[in-house]
């Protein structure tokens, strides 16, 4: 009996657990496995869609992705200066600890490849139902042009890069060669050839598909990596049959006829619906600050979308300003009259004299911000000028300066700008909300100013001079025109450096000129504004910021970033030279 | 502020309540009238400190020029809360104004008590007010009434000693043929009512031989009860059954109830850190809840996962030990060698087996202990102040060849003629901190049990404060068990164990890390708060608001429920010895997480309207996270055992099939701007970005596995044992593993021409075996897609969906195996004057499983799955010593334990080019990599002269040019040989024992162990400070680089000047107790009664950190510190 009811607790015992065929086959329940992805259009969208969240943008929390005006002759960044001075001294090294900023591109684009490769390895295997054809192809497209897009990030960093087609898996053999840039700008452009015959028009995307790759970006971005190619860094025989090819790229895009100049040079960079957008990413005004885990973080940070309002509002407006327009750059901007109103400064390095163009009429030192170019009102927080329905103060001991008796003073400028371009203005600190305006990765202007600058190396100074009066004439900058004498290309430089300022292109321009050499070795002009409490005046003190010169340099080295230290230890690739 | 928690002292305003109220009780006979009252208020403590009173109302009011008993009223009127008071010298008549807007009424009681040396306890809608200076009263009213006794009955008492004399605890006497007994206490005493004068006591203690004695109308009876030299005395327990001390093959280390005691903190794991030879323990922190301590068997072993295996009651896989009760704790073994590799695949690591208490026959015993502690930390940040932090930032100004700012202030720092309103000297770290943080811990079981029957109850509660200005922040725990056994049938026995736990972890919202990082990001020159008392806005965000509570909270709690039901037949019918066994184990956890952030209230003074401006907008809204998971893990377990001797030949073997099946999942939910802090549930937040998400998880394992266990004459002894594993964890011809082992042991000193009078016990032992460790993700052989929010796409900007590869899949992955060799010796002298144990072992693990993201280049885009390619060797010695005497009234004890375990990799993933001084083969596994640094640079011609970077400047630090290309650059940087992981870890242990006097003293060490501490953010510790080079000729010598900024290559460039030395010693545990003489004690029916004074982390004697704890591992110092605990407490047993 006793045995009998043993046995029958045993069984119970046993039947606690539902017995199952194969005990240790189980699934992942967290997750969706392979087969299905690629067996339902659906899943291979929402793949699809994940990839264009791996683009880079110019509005990350911290410096790094395509937010490059700290490494340049634009501006210096107050708050991540401890991860850019190595490059902006000129000490940049292939070592992974000084590389938080600059090695992770190359770790992103890689990632993205694969990820693209995947894509195209396993969508043969969808069998598309009828009439499914067209959206594969599509979808197909644009997974094509975000590969040419991080190639072309790349080559435009590196040189010739590795040419990673096909996905690896952990047994491959990994060791590939860089290809050479004539290598990777062939396959870029051959890949964007291919995209663009099944990518929509701008006119075409429009609703819930409005942010899709159009065929107007992937033009666009086969001008930019035939640029590169065409330009003196990567051109060293200087080849100028290469900038035909650049010619006939623009033309191709102008004869979309999908885009034209905006006629609100301030206002296009909230709208990515402008007609002069081309390639843009949009976020959401997602609202709340959150109280993060993260160590590397501060005290708050926002919920989603970006933070570039408060990044780089004034004090005085709740903001941190944090990246200040260098004074050599604010110079650039020409007097009403199309002069370049100072020249440079010399003198005390504590109270540098400005060497004043004579020929900048219209001029006054002591008010130097009246009659400029419109578009440093529209790209730069100067003092007096109009903000957030108030006049800012810039000038020591005003509230947006850095004045132990301001508020927030430990957010105030150093050198007496902030970047204003592409701020939202109606965002408030107080609304607690992120902002929301696009990253615009490309907009018409710039290949009306890649046009002039290829036909003027075709030797059509006249189609030079008119696209850039294009630019300067449209309504609400209206600016003199440019003529063909003197140095044409030095124009067409510096109208490309104020049209775009801010926007990134600037690193990748100087550097494809050659002149980074100079232009980002010049140390580090700042303005400091006193303002007499009795009359009002104001007294304007130029100074080098970190005290005197030679403190910036840029080795010819710097053109092109290292290979990760880490990566050429464990492959065979060739190191750029100085590294 | 107060000291008291607020729950402790509602537990006391009970206790005296229930004492008044049940002290009318009669006895029943079975409960002494203590022991009633007792049980009832433990239990209504028990339960009412987990109630919660709702002092969430809100109110405001405002009253200009009142008296304290006005507010009262004007509280009473907008409120049910009534306030009581006895004493009415709390009322001082002084007038005062005070204003509450919006503000909760548990907030306003705070801020009005805050000053006033007035305790304030709610007990439902009642505020009692006492005075402060008042001394709590005694707990316990003692009862007036005496005992009740049975003049039926005739009492037994006497004391069991052993043949040295010395008393044995823990003895189980029964009369025989009745369910009548008891048990010894702490000094070996018993007493005993017997139905007649004329019964028999049986008298037993494992390892002793049992003995009967006659009472023969005898009221005294102290008998000596010899160790059962046949049985062999202690029992261990191992893998799957337990064994004879004498008789184990395996190094298995014990450590046993009373020694586990001992030490009073709240962790278990600090409980055995310096008393289990080959467990190296280190506290990497203090925090209440949770469990930063690195517990480790030999060392680490494998560059993969380095936890050891946990087995509680038989069943692997319930979480660690850290939160069990140690009250409940019967034993912990440490399976250290091959005996480990009956757990197979699981058991790389080492095995620790807690056993929990079981009930004895006999009349219950309950034993309730108590102590309440104080903490420290053993060392606080020590920041630079304001006249300091300000030099250091011009000097910083200077070396960047930026203009200075603050001369002016430091000179009027330094000659004290600075504006004090506008520059303060803030002690942020004792600003957001307390002094002394309240823990404290109640322990009540019960055991006992007919001859059928057993029995062992218990339930603990623990709370602990947080260091952190707020009170609410701490951890509380309840734990319940109840461990019953019964013979149901003649070779039937069965058992059901429940355990529960609820532990309730209330945090800041911001984590530790940075919560303490926020002390070293502000200026010392900022002030917390105003005069008027308001949080002042600072320039780095005032933490004060972030530990106050008003910043919102982060609450985690942990239920966890584990049961057995286990059943054992014995099968003599078909063969003697033969047995049949089974358990299955279902264990469910959940966990739940609430998150509440709140805008919170900080100022700032606006000069022109001498206004105080509320920066609250910028704080945020009411925002909710909510978290919920949950767990059950279904274990079964068969076994059938043989054990039985044939004249001289033992054996004991077994074959068994156990099963484990995890499954879970787990959801969150957030919701932002609630429309009240007060209402923290999802329904009260905005629909606009409401997110929630949620998964499952699942993993089984499968295993056959088999011991056989021989010996001839305890003489000859060897041990078998062999385990086949298979795991979910790995594709399908890679799932079984089969892990064997053997050890054997000799006993010489049973041989017959071993004759020895000082050497009672020899033992040489040696085992082999193969373990595995499969803990490592799972599903890595499959390639999987994660799905997750990504791009907004469309005219009207909308979030969609998109799906992203997981891990590149490796379809070969199996398991980490390990070889383990141990060579040991174990011997004890005569009385146990010297018993000890000397181990030798190695070990080698190949498939340790890492990704090989070392020589895989990042541009084929993979994301590394876990690759069987690691080889790492592990050798090492340990020895413990233990010494006993006893000199009339005063016996002593001494004990020592060390360990030497260094572990090398013989392979690993290295990149091909890596030069020889980086490469990690041949190095520990938890490797520092690091700038060699040669002291600071005195001048620019010594820059001029070396390689050096670029922005090297005098007063820098000088690095080493490893391979000498003349550049400093990422290929100089060098391996060490230490790591943070110690070689060396020792403990001795000393007691004491004199009359009623108890001391136990355990000393901690640990040698051979490197860690890099370099701790800086806008602030720094103020060493740095004072150790810094200044110039060539005032500090020629300087121990650290000039003022630095997070951009100077001396801080960025990590070097070997910031690493500092882990070898110290500490006295870790100093417990005093006292035992109350019987002769008061017995008027109560309680059996025995001890005090005690305890300290933890008392001393460190030696040590080179300084700056930090020294088993601290943070480089940055933002972790929450070790602490000292000083304890008193009570143990009574009645």
């Amino acid at each position: 009996m006793k045995n009998f009811q043993f046995a029958l607790l045993t069984l119970l015992l046993f039947s606690a657990f539902s017995c199952q065929d194969d005990f240790l086959e189980l699934k992942p329940l967290d997750a969706i496995s392979e087969e299905d992805v690629w067996k339902e259009l659906n899943l291979i969208e929402l793949y699809v869609n994940d990839r264009y969240n791996e683009l880079p943008h110019g509005f990350p929390q911290w410096a790094g992705g395509l937010r490059m005006t700290g490494i340049t002759d634009e501006s210096y960044h107050m708050h991540e200066a401890r991860f850019l001075d190595k490059y902006t001294q000129g000490g940049l090294t292939s070592g992974s600890l000084n590389m938080y900023y600059f090695n992770g591109f190359w770790l992103d684009a890689y990632k993205a490849i694969r990820n693209q490769n995947i894509f195209l390895e396993n969508i043969d295997k969808y069998q598309p139902q009828p009439g499914e054809e067209k959206r594969i192809e599509q979808l197909t497209a644009e997974i094509r042009f975000l590969r040419a897009y991080f190639y072309t990030e790349l080559i435009s960093r590196y040189g010739g890069v590795p040419l990673i087609k096909e996905t690896f898996n952990v047994n491959s053999n990994f060791n590939v060669p860089r290809a050479s840039f004539d290598e990777c700008t062939e396959f870029i452009v051959d890949e964007l050839d291919a995209a663009i015959a099944d990518l929509p028009n701008r006119s075409e995307v429009t609703g819930v598909s409005f942010g899709r790759i159009t065929k107007g970006a992937a033009v666009g971005l086969k001008i930019r990596a035939l640029m590169f190619h065409a330009s003196p860094l990567f051109n060293p025989s200087n080849n100028n049959s290469r900038w035909q090819l650049v010619a006939e790229a623009c033309e191709q895009l102008f004869g979309l006829n999908e885009y034209n100049l905006s006629q609100d040079y301030k206002g296009l960079f909230l709208n990515p619906l402008d007609t002069e957008v081309i390639f843009f990413k949009q976020f959401l005004d997602q609202f709340g600050f959150e109280l993060v885990d993260e160590p590397s973080d501060f005290f708050f940070h926002y919920r989603g979308g970006h933070n570039i309002n408060e990044w780089r509002f004034p004090n005085g407006s709740g903001g941190w300003i944090s990246e200040n327009p260098r004074q050599e750059f604010v110079d650039q901007y020409e007097t009403l009259s199309g002069e370049i109103p100072v020249l440079g400064y010399t003198g005390n390095a504590n109270n540098l004299q400005p060497i004043i163009n004579p020929n900048a009429t219209g001029y006054n030192p002591n008010n130097p911000y009246q009659n400029r170019d419109p578009r440093l009102r529209y790209s730069v927080l100067y003092d007096n000028t109009t903000f957030k329905n108030r006049q800012l103060e810039m000038w020591k001991g005003g509230m947006d300066s850095r004045d132990p008796n301001v508020d927030f003073w430990w957010n105030g400028h150093r050198l007496g700008y902030g970047i204003r371009k592409s701020l939202d203005e109606s965002w408030s600190l107080n609304d607690g909300v992120s902002g929301k305006q696009p990253w615009i990765y490309m907009r018409l202007s710039e290949f009306y100013l890649t046009y002039a600058e290829a036909q003027y190396h075709l030797g059509n100074p006249s189609a030079a001079v008119q696209y850039v009066n294009f630019i300067r004439q449209r309504s609400g900058v209206n600016m003199p025109p440019i003529n063909a004498s003197g140095d044409l290309l030095k124009k067409i430089k510096h109208e490309r450096k104020i049209e775009l300022a801010f926007e990134s292109n600037r690193w990748y321009d100087a550097r494809r000129w050659r002149d980074a050499e100079v232009d980002f070795a010049k140390d580090i002009v700042g303005v400091e504004i006193t303002k007499n409490q009795v009359t009002n005046q104001k007294t304007y003190r130029y100074f080098y910021f970190e005290g005197g010169t030679g403190k910036r340099s840029f080795p010819q080295s710097h053109y092109l970033w290292p290979i990760p230290i880490d990566e050429i230890l464990k492959s065979n690739l060739q190191q750029n030279p100085g590294y | 502020m107060l000291v008291t928690h607020k729950y402790s002292e509602n537990t006391t305003y009970l206790i005296n309540k229930g004492v008044k109220s049940t002290g009318g009780h009669r006895s029943n006979g079975f409960f002494t009238p203590f022991k009633s009252v007792f049980y009832f208020v433990f239990a209504i403590s028990m339960l009412f400190s987990t109630a919660t009173y709702a002092q969430n109302e809100v109110i405001s009011f405002d009253l200009k020029d009142v008296k304290l008993i006005d507010v009262f009223t004007k509280i009473e009127s907008l409120t049910n809360y009534k306030f009581i008071y006895k004493d009415k010298t709390i009322l001082n008549n002084s007038k005062f104004s005070f204003r509450a807007n919006n503000e909760s009424v548990g907030s306003i009681f705070n801020r009005l008590f805050q000053n006033r040396k007035v305790k304030f306890q709610i007990i439902g809608k009642q505020v009692v007010l006492n005075p402060i200076e008042v001394t709590a009263q005694n707990p316990i009213d003692k009862p007036t009434e005496t005992t009740n006794k049975d003049t039926q009955k005739f009492e037994v008492k006497g004391v069991v000693k052993d043949e040295n004399g010395l008393p044995v605890p823990g003895t189980s006497i029964l009369e025989k043929g009745t369910n009548n007994g008891t048990v010894t206490d702490f000094d070996g005493s018993f007493s005993l009512m017997v139905q007649n004068p004329d019964a028999v006591l049986v008298f037993s203690y494992i390892g002793y031989i049992s003995q009967e004695v006659a009472v023969k109308n005898r009221n005294a009876i102290d008998i000596i009860i010899k160790e059962d030299v046949a049985a062999l005395q202690e029992v261990i327990v191992v893998g799957y059954g337990k064994q004879k001390k004498v008789t184990l093959t395996g190094a298995v280390s014990d450590i046993k109830s009373e020694e586990i005691l001992q030490t009073k903190t709240a962790n278990l794991a600090n409980n055995l850190t310096g008393r289990v030879a080959g467990l190296v323990i280190n506290v990497r922190g203090g925090e209440p809840g949770s469990d930063q301590v690195d517990v480790r068997i030999r060392g680490i072993g494998t560059t993969g996962n380095t936890q050891p295996l946990y087995v509680i009651d038989g069943v692997p896989n319930r979480g660690s030990f850290e939160r069990l009760n140690p009250d409940d704790i019967e034993s912990i073994s440490v399976l250290k060698d091959a005996s480990a590799a009956i757990y197979g695949a699981q058991a790389a690591n080492g095995v620790i087996l807690v056993t929990t208490k079981r009930g004895k026959t006999g009349k219950p015993v309950f034993n309730y202990s108590t102590n309440f502690s104080l903490a420290q930390p053993t060392r606080r940040p020590e920041l630079m102040n304001a006249y300091q932090f300000l030099t250091w930032k011009d000097e910083v100004n200077v070396r960047n060849n930026r203009p200075t700012e603050f001369l002016e202030i430091i000179r009027q720092y330094r000659d004290g003629s600075v504006d004090k309103t506008k520059w303060g000297d803030t002690d942020w770290w004792g600003t957001v901190t307390e002094k002394w943080t309240p823990q404290m811990q109640h322990s009540l079981n019960v055991s006992g049990g007919s001859e059928n029957t057993t029995y062992y109850l218990s339930g603990q509660y623990l709370n602990q404060d947080a260091i952190y200005l707020g009170n609410d922040y701490g951890y509380k725990q309840h734990n319940i068990r109840s461990n019953i056994d019964s013979k149901i049938g003649k070779n039937i026995k069965i058992g059901f164990d429940l355990a529960g736990r609820f532990g309730s972890n209330n945090r800041p919202t911001l984590d530790t890390e940075g919560l303490v990082r926020q002390v070293f990001v502000q200026a010392p020159f900022d002030f917390p708060y105003f005069e008027n008392g308001l949080i002042r806005k600072t320039s780095a965000g005032n933490p004060v608001s972030l530990v106050n509570g008003d910043s919102g909270s982060r609450q985690t709690q942990t239920k966890k429920f584990d049961s057995k039901f286990s059943i054992r037949m014995d099968l003599p019918f078909i063969a003697k010895g033969l047995y049949a066994d089974g358990y299955t184990a279902i264990d469910y956890y959940t966990t739940t997480r609430k998150d509440l952030s709140k805008p919170f209230d900080q100022y700032e003074f606006d000069e022109e309207t001498g206004e105080y401006i509320n920066l609250n907008f910028q704080t945020g809204t009411v925002n909710l996270f909510q978290q919920f998971s949950e767990e059950m893990n279904r274990l079964l377990h068969f076994k059938i055992g043989y054990d039985r001797s044939f004249g001289k030949h033992n054996i004991s073997s077994f074959l068994a099939y156990e099963q484990f099946k995890q499954e879970g999942e787990f959801i969150f939910a957030q919701r932002q701007n609630l429309i009240s802090a007060d209402i923290p549930f999802l329904f009260a937040g905005a629909e606009e970005n409401q997110n929630n998400g949620g998964r499952g998880f699942q993993s089984a394992r499968l295993n056959y596995f088999g011991r056989l266990n021989y010996n001839y004459d305890d003489k000859y002894l060897v041990d078998l044992t062999m385990r086949y594993d298979g795991s979910s964890n790995f594709a399908k011809d890679n799932r079984f593993g089969f892990f064997p082992a053997v050890s054997a042991a000799w006993r010489i000193s049973q041989e017959n021409f071993f004759k020895s009078d000082l050497i009672h016990e020899l033992k040489l032992r040696a085992s082999w075996g193969l373990l595995g460790n499969d803990r490592v993700n799972n599903f890595q052989y499959l390639q999987i897609y994660n799905v997750g929010n990504s791009y907004v796409f469309g005219e009207n900007p909308q979030r969609v969906n998109g799906l992203t590869p997981g891990t590149t899949p490796n379809p070969n992955i199996t398991w980490e195996t390990s070889q383990k060799v141990n060579l040991g010796l174990d011997f004890k002298l005569r009385n146990s004057i010297l018993t000890g144990s000397v181990d030798a072992f190695y070990e080698k693990r190949s498939d340790i499983l890492a990704p090989r993201n070392a020589s895989i280049p990042v541009y084929a885009g993979l994301t590394l799955p876990d690759e069987n390619i690691g080889k790492v060797d592990n050798r090492g010695i340990e020895i413990q010593l233990n010494h006993r005497k006893k000199v009339n009234d005063f016996t002593y004890t001494l004990g020592g334990q060390f360990t030497f375990a260094q572990s090398k990799i013989i392979f690993i993933d290295e990149a091909p080019n890596v030069p020889e001084w980086q490469r990690r083969t041949g190095k520990p596994v938890d490797f520092i990599l690091i700038y060699q640094a040669d002291g600071i640079y005195n001048n620019q011609s010594e820059i001029d002269n070396s390689a050096a970077f670029p922005d090297a400047k005098p007063g820098d630090v000088r690095i080493v040019d490893k391979n000498a290309d003349g550049v400093i650059d990422e290929r100089d940087q060098i391996i060490l040989e230490n790591s943070p992981t110690p070689r060396i870890v020792y403990g001795f242990t000393m007691g004491f024992e004199y009359k009623n006097f108890s001391l136990n003293l355990l000393f901690q060490g640990q040698a051979q162990a490197k860690t890099i501490y370099r701790p800086f953010d806008i602030n720094q510790q103020s060493e740095f400070y004072e150790k810094r080079w200044r110039s060539e000729t005032l500090t020629p010598n300087a121990e650290f680089p000039a003022a630095f900024d997070t951009a100077s290559s001396s801080f960025r460039e990590v070097s070997t000047i910031w690493i500092r030395n882990n070898d110290f010693l500490r006295l870790k545990n100093v417990d005093l107790s006292y035992n109350m003489n019987k002769k008061w004690l017995e008027p109560l029916g309680i059996d025995s009664c001890r005090f005690f004074l305890s300290a933890h982390n008392l001393l460190i004697l030696f040590d080179s950190v300084k700056i930090n704890d020294p088993e601290s591992v943070s480089s940055t110092g933002w972790f929450y510190p070790q602490q000292m605990l000083l304890t008193s407490g009570l143990n009574i047993s009645f």
